[in-house]
């Protein structure tokens, strides 16, 4: 089954995703921190989509994107940076490092949700 | 923020009084040993007083004050200003020579013209709090938009709803009442039927009742020949018998011979009738039955299935009318339920943009409270512990600005304009 991870540290954030992302039919997995999300893949999780916060205690969301772009099964994998962040250096950080997208929060969900189907076109919705 | 006045004030005041004080000792003498008159004492008064003053002016300390380091140019010369900061501190917290008063009245203006560079910061914090305060009370107006949406969305939708049960189960009550109505009907013609069946069979009963009843009589009949020529022939025989003398009755014998034959003959010929006609009756309420009867019972089930037809319709028409109506209304204000929910899980996302900016205010607070610590210490005559320069507040704020609305509102609170655009909130790589 096609999975979204969430990465925050935010409860809020982590909530607003799981309510949007859910109610559009998508199974989602949350992390608090990137080296819990780094842990969830190591053991064998395969998301179809990752999206995650930039400013985070320990590991930052970038550097989650190049850790998990060195493993096979995320390599490929679509990932979007959702953060609060204005700096253009570190959204060019981003792309540099495999991003595939920056999204700016807070984001209406009917964009989020456009983006998600743009990016991730195979992510299937228990919905559909 | 203006206290250095009076107290430059007072250090005045002290001045004219030692002053005017020496001049009055200085000239009290003079005229205590007769050398001088009264006057000569208001005289050496004032001088000592003007001298006083004249003293006091030379000696003011020259402690250069830290100039205000203009917006955007702060990286360049934050080192250099903090040095000379840090020097003009350690100038004016050591006494001059001799003139204690002096270096405290630097000090003192010192915190004034520090206090007077605060105005910056709490001119950005004072926009930056105003921008939360509008973010909430925006992100909240928002929210209390979808919140009225789904109210309205919802109530249309249980109103619809409702009226939908109420015509399901008027239609349910009318199916029930024609279906019942129906089914008397239908009993009705089965109750008539049965009634029919059963006087047929009375009828035939009858008719079979009678049809035995002539034969026991065409038994009895064939009897009666039977005796009628055994009769015959016993008087035949004894006529016989009689010789000549019977041959009357040899002739009467003989006739009564015939007729038993003839009466025999004729109940053969009854029975075979009464067979025929029992068959005949038979086969007439056969015929009669399943021609008439036919006719009326598939007239009759032909009503009645033509009238369940017709409820059956009647009943899938107004259903579709209200799958094609009611609850496609129902469907569209469920999806518009579902999509102002969605739009809410989008918007309490303010929260977590609003966090990070009272976060960067709160560390911002806690450089201020330093700040003022070191001033404390300063006027104090203590050596500041670890003095923090007040443009260093603001720069430290400004290094923690992460959002877009930040950068723009320090920018307006100081009147300046937007050093870059805003770049895009999406952007696909």
């Amino acid at each position: 089954m096609h999975k979204v991870l969430i990465v925050d540290d935010s409860p809020t954030i982590l909530a607003s995703m799981v309510g949007i992302l859910g109610g559009a039919g998508y199974i989602t997995v949350k992390a608090m921190h990137a080296e819990d999300a780094l842990a969830q893949v190591q053991a064998g999780l395969r998301p179809a989509l990752v999206i995650t916060d930039y400013h985070m205690p320990g590991m930052h969301g970038v550097q989650l994107i190049q850790e998990l772009r060195k493993l096979t099964q995320t390599r490929f994998t679509p990932m979007l940076v959702l953060t609060t962040e204005s700096q253009q250096e570190k959204r060019d950080e981003a792309r540099k490092a495999g991003a595939t997208g920056w999204l700016v929060k807070p984001v209406q969900a009917d964009k989020l949700l456009q983006v998600v189907k743009q990016v991730a076109p195979s992510l299937q919705a228990i919905a559909a | 923020m203006h206290t250095a006045a009076p107290a430059i004030l007072k250090i005045e005041m002290k001045t004219l009084l030692i002053s005017g004080g020496a001049g009055c000792v200085i000239g009290v003498l003079p005229l205590i040993l007769g050398a001088a008159q009264p006057v000569h004492l208001v005289i050496a008064a004032a001088s000592a007083v003007c001298g006083g003053l004249v003293t006091r002016a030379l000696q003011r300390p020259a402690v250069p004050l830290p100039s205000a380091v203009p917006l955007g140019h702060q990286s360049a010369t934050a080192a250099s200003d903090e040095a000379a900061w840090h020097a003009s501190q350690s100038a004016a917290s050591r006494p001059a020579e001799g003139a204690p008063d002096v270096a405290a009245q630097g000090v003192a203006r010192n915190v004034a013209q520090d206090l007077a560079d605060l105005e910056p910061f709490f001119s950005v914090t004072r926009e930056q709090l105003r921008s939360i305060v509008g973010q909430t009370e925006g992100a909240a107006s928002a929210i209390m938009a979808s919140l009225e949406a789904l109210s309205a969305a919802q109530n249309r939708s249980a109103v619809c709803i409702n009226d939908t049960r109420e015509r399901i189960v008027g239609v349910a009550e009318q199916s029930d009442t024609a279906l019942h109505t129906l089914a008397r009907s239908l009993g009705t013609y089965l109750d008539g039927r049965l009634r029919e069946t059963r006087a047929e069979r009375s009828a035939v009963d009858a008719a079979a009742a009678q049809m035995r009843g002539l034969d026991t009589l065409i038994v009895s009949l064939e009897k009666v020949g039977a005796s009628t020529r055994m009769l015959a022939l016993n008087a035949n025989i004894e006529a016989s018998r009689a010789g000549i003398h019977g041959a009357g009755f040899k002739v009467i014998a003989r006739e009564l011979q015939d007729l038993a034959q003839a009466s025999q003959t004729a109940m053969a010929e009854a029975r075979l009738q009464v067979t025929n006609v029992q068959r005949t009756i038979g086969q007439v309420l056969t015929i009669d039955h399943g021609a008439d009867g036919t006719r009326t019972e598939q007239e009759r089930l032909q009503a009645l299935m033509t009238e369940l037809d017709s409820i059956a319709q009647t009943t899938t028409e107004v259903l579709l009318g209200m799958v094609r109506n009611d609850f496609s209304e129902i469907a569209t204000l469920t999806g518009a339920v579902g999509n102002e929910v969605l739009s809410v899980f989008g918007q309490v996302q303010f929260q977590d943009v609003v966090r990070q900016q009272i976060e960067a205010i709160d560390e911002s607070n806690a450089m201020l409270e330093t700040c003022l610590d070191g001033f404390r210490q300063s006027l104090s005559g203590d050596e500041p512990e670890a003095p923090v320069r007040p443009a260093a507040i603001l720069e430290s704020a400004r290094s923690r600005y992460v959002t877009q609305i930040q950068h723009r509102v320090d920018a307006q609170a100081l009147g300046q304009a937007t050093a870059h655009a805003d770049a895009p909130d999406i952007e696909l790589f």
